[in-house]
């Protein structure tokens, strides 16, 4: 490296980077004080070899589930959108803020059900958006999904 | 479970090391207060990870650093994109550096051309000289060559020299 260059590297290291703001330091400070008693996700499944076979096990018998009980449910015409159901009550009483950004429609065309009216197919995208926030712990949790919605209209006749 | 003195020792650490750290996640994030999140992020996942009842090696930290910049930016893409153009206009002009009134119109300037080269030359300088990684360290928080570390670097300083002197109007022409 030339003389000019080591120069320009002795200016950079004279800079000095801005410290971080005592708000991160102090809830780096809470976090430690108050650590949570769980392990993360990602490692409790790699804790032992017993635990991969019981995952494993649980992973097969919740795909046979699925399979049972899909695989008997009838076809059914009403493709529209449905909002999931949450069943834990604990859950859909945290109050939350649910956006939703339409960006998009397409035009599917004349679909002809059996026995009825032509209709006019339409397919709106959208994203929807659920924030939850704790604001004494400055936690946020948001949750995002692409959505679509399909309205028929009933084409008239000339 | 954190114990006591381990905990201590986090925060001594943390104390020590957290303006590099944070200079780093500045580099890869779109602003500075995302800069801020992702550091959290980081740190707090690294305490929490039942892995590490020790300290971990600094290459991993920015590791971690750079894999949550990349989740943070992967799952707010349209967010980030509407804030970077609001932020634009809005945000006050966040340093990466302190800069004492004796330099601040050169370290200013540095500082400028440095944002101004592209985001690898950036963060290898950043590593290098604020993170005070070896070229060793830096190829492993990166997945590349130790050589291929060795020279982006020493493009990245020329690039950034290229580029002060252009502002300075020095030997513009003068080699031609």
């Amino acid at each position: 490296m030339n003389e000019e260059l080591k120069n320009l590297e002795s200016e950079l290291r004279d800079l000095i980077p801005t410290s971080c703001r005592n708000s991160i330091l102090e809830r780096m400070e809470n976090e430690l004080a108050d650590p949570e008693q769980n392990p993360p996700c990602s490692n409790w499944f790699i804790n032992s070899y017993k635990e991969i076979i019981t995952g494993a096990i649980a992973a097969s018998l919740g795909l046979l589930a699925g399979y049972l009980i899909f695989s008997t449910k009838p076809h059914t015409q009403n493709i529209a959108s449905t909002k999931p159901t949450f069943n834990n009550k604990a859950i859909q009483e945290i109050p939350h803020i649910t956006t939703q950004r339409f960006f998009k429609t397409v035009d599917e065309g004349i679909i002809h059900v059996s026995e009825s009216t032509p209709t006019q197919q339409f397919k709106y995208h959208f994203i929807e958006t659920k924030t939850w926030k704790k604001p004494e712990k400055s936690i946020t949790l948001q949750h995002q999904q692409p959505r679509e919605k399909i309205v028929r209209l009933a084409v008239q006749h000339y | 479970m954190v114990n006591q003195a381990l905990s201590q020792k986090w925060k001594d650490w943390f104390k020590e090391h957290s303006s590099r750290f944070l200079l780093y996640a500045r580099q890869q994030a779109a602003n500075s207060f995302d800069a801020e999140d992702i550091l959290q992020d980081a740190i707090f996942q690294l305490i929490k990870s039942a892995k590490f009842n020790e300290i971990p090696e600094e290459p991993y930290i920015y590791k971690s650093i750079k894999n949550k910049a990349v989740d943070y930016a992967r799952s707010n893409v349209r967010r980030l994109r509407r804030e970077e153009l609001v932020h634009q206009d809005s945000e006050p002009k966040s340093y990466w550096f302190s800069h004492d009134l004796e330099n601040k119109e050169r370290h200013e300037l540095i500082e400028t051309k440095l944002k101004n080269l592209p985001k690898e030359q950036q963060e290898i300088l950043v590593l290098k000289i604020w993170g005070e990684q070896t070229f060793q360290q830096i190829a492993t928080t990166l997945n590349i060559s130790q050589n291929t570390a060795a020279s982006r670097y020493r493009y990245a300083l020329k690039s950034l020299q290229k580029s002060l002197r252009g502002e300075n109007g020095l030997e513009i022409g003068a080699k031609r």
